[in-house]
């Protein structure tokens, strides 16, 4: 009788939520690394990177199993394509999250304190973005009237988190230090900054499958 | 050797199948809102209902054109066969209601025999109007059932509903075909002195055999030369390309459910603000609607003369 009620479907919604719910832990723990990073708490660092590893490989399972449920027959075909390409782009943020854990923990940067509390802040806003894909996403299968005000909010942050991106970027490059680590911090920033403009190129994606779904 | 004047109609039902079997589901296939195989099967149940229980109508228009005999019934719905054949190997979705009665008006002719010209203009007025009406009710159908449509929150559900809604548009729109167009298979079955029902029986399950077995090749030329909608566009098609058909099934015309589908996917276009409607199709339908009769009449004629001396 399952699939009177859309039992498939139901699992693959549970599926994707689970993709998200275990990529938000991964973020928080990558927060956790940075935070330890930039008070020059190294012990713990190669466990946090090493937890952060693992979050975005469970990621990386539940998004393969909602794929292959997907193509069993559940929802309509236009849309599994459409839902594809939305599980493809959140996961794209998960490894970015993985780059920016490896970049700390292989490389090293110095990172001067006095950019400490912009980097957290830049960090924080990506993540805020992200929250606000989580529940645009969630809104597709809830409430699609509801998509475009998350759309805005993660817009926003994205938007936020490029200013504080640009500001960062500025500071690096006023301060006394030689090229190549002014290029490796930016290079740092950029990786940070990727999560909100790949959570953001998510979103558009949401909203396009709203916009296709109206009538 | 009687029983070879039934030939014709059962060639007939298995092409009208194969061609417009195609016509009512392609879409809904094409968008793959349905598979293939469900349209097939469900489709080909409920033509025979159709055809059983509401084809009488039809079935007594078209026995007024003409006052034919049973050779000259045969040899035009053979012309009319030949006809769409060559359309469907040419990928054109033709019309067998208008090959039908193209052939039916040539035999007459050259035989000698009354033709009931206020019928043939009631029929050839319905032709004009049937693309126009399924544009009107498509146009129509997508504002109504659009205001319940948004009423649905969210993705699974609206899913769920497009789904379920699909299926019961292919029963509803088999259901008119069988109806609407057995009429066109039924004659050779009557001038042999089987009762209306009976012959909408037989002419139901040839058109049945034409979806089972020979629907495929045209499902994709339709499903996808028309345009490709979106699945709610595609069920708005697939109801008013029924409703349409139905009306004129209670009318009591066989109509093309080709050329209704093109007026119904024209109708969901103006409604959504697109302008679906170009020079080429509607020159398709003013070809359809005078070159398949003039065709498939030529041919019954020849088809005639030579049978005749044969």
């Amino acid at each position: 009788m399952g699939w009177i009620v859309g039992k498939k479907e139901q699992e693959i919604i549970k599926k994707v939520l689970e993709h998200l719910d275990v990529m938000s832990t991964e973020l928080s723990e990558l927060r956790k690394l940075i935070e330890k990073y930039l008070n020059h708490e190294f012990d713990e660092i190669e466990a946090l990177a090493e937890k952060v590893r693992y979050y975005e490989h469970q990621a990386d399972i539940a998004r393969r199993e909602a794929e292959t449920m997907m193509y069993s027959g559940a929802f309509l075909p236009n849309f599994r394509g459409d839902l594809l390409g939305i599980i493809e782009a959140a996961d794209k943020i998960g490894n970015k999250g993985e780059y920016v854990a490896d970049i700390l923990e292989l490389e090293r940067p110095v990172i001067p304190d006095l950019l400490n509390s912009k980097f957290l802040k830049l960090y924080d806003i990506c993540v805020e973005a992200y929250e606000a894909l989580k529940i645009c996403i969630q809104d597709l299968f809830e409430d699609l009237e509801k998509i475009e005000q998350h759309v805005l909010l993660v817009e926003q942050k994205e938007h936020e988190a490029d200013g504080v991106e640009r500001c960062l970027i500025k500071q690096i490059y006023r301060l006394d230090i030689s090229n190549g680590h002014k290029l490796q911090l930016k290079e740092l920033v950029r990786s940070i900054a990727d999560i909100a403009d790949r959570t953001e190129d998510c979103s558009d994606r949401v909203e396009i499958v709203s916009l296709k779904r109206r009538v | 050797m009687d029983w070879l004047y039934l030939l014709p109609g059962i060639a007939l039902g298995i092409v009208l199948g194969a061609n417009d079997g195609a016509s009512i589901f392609g879409p809904q296939v094409a968008v793959g809102s349905i598979r293939r195989s469900t349209a097939v099967l469900l489709s080909s149940v409920f033509v025979v209902l159709g055809a059983f229980l509401g084809g009488t109508g039809g079935m007594k228009t078209l026995g007024s054109l003409t006052t034919l005999n049973s050779f000259g019934n045969s040899v035009a719905v053979l012309a009319a066969s030949i006809t769409v054949v060559m359309m469907i190997s040419l990928k054109l979705p033709g019309s067998v209601s208008q090959s039908v009665v193209g052939a039916l008006l040539g035999v007459a002719l050259i035989s000698g025999t009354i033709v009931r010209w206020t019928v043939l203009l009631k029929i050839a007025s319905i032709w004009v109007a049937t693309p126009l009406l399924a544009t009107l009710i498509s146009f129509l159908s997508y504002r109504i059932f659009a205001v319940f449509f948004r009423r649905l929150k969210n993705i699974r559900v609206q899913d769920f509903v497009l789904r379920y809604m699909s299926l019961i548009a292919l029963c509803y729109s088999a259901y008119s075909l069988g109806a609407n167009n057995v009429a066109n298979v039924a004659g050779p079955f009557l001038s042999r002195g089987l009762s209306y029902t009976l012959s909408g029986l037989v002419g139901g399950f040839c058109i049945s055999i034409g979806i089972l077995g020979f629907s495929k090749r045209m499902t994709f030329v339709i499903g996808k030369s028309i345009i490709l909608l979106d699945h709610f566009s595609s069920l708005v098609a697939a109801v008013s390309t029924a409703t349409n058909v139905f009306i004129f099934s209670l009318i009591g015309v066989p109509v093309s459910a080709t050329q209704s589908a093109i007026g119904t996917v024209i109708g969901v276009g103006m409604s959504r603000g697109e302008h679906l409607s170009s020079r080429r199709t509607r020159a398709r339908i003013v070809l359809g609607l005078t070159l398949t009769p003039c065709f498939s009449g030529t041919l019954a004629v020849l088809l005639y003369i030579l049978l005749r001396r044969g």
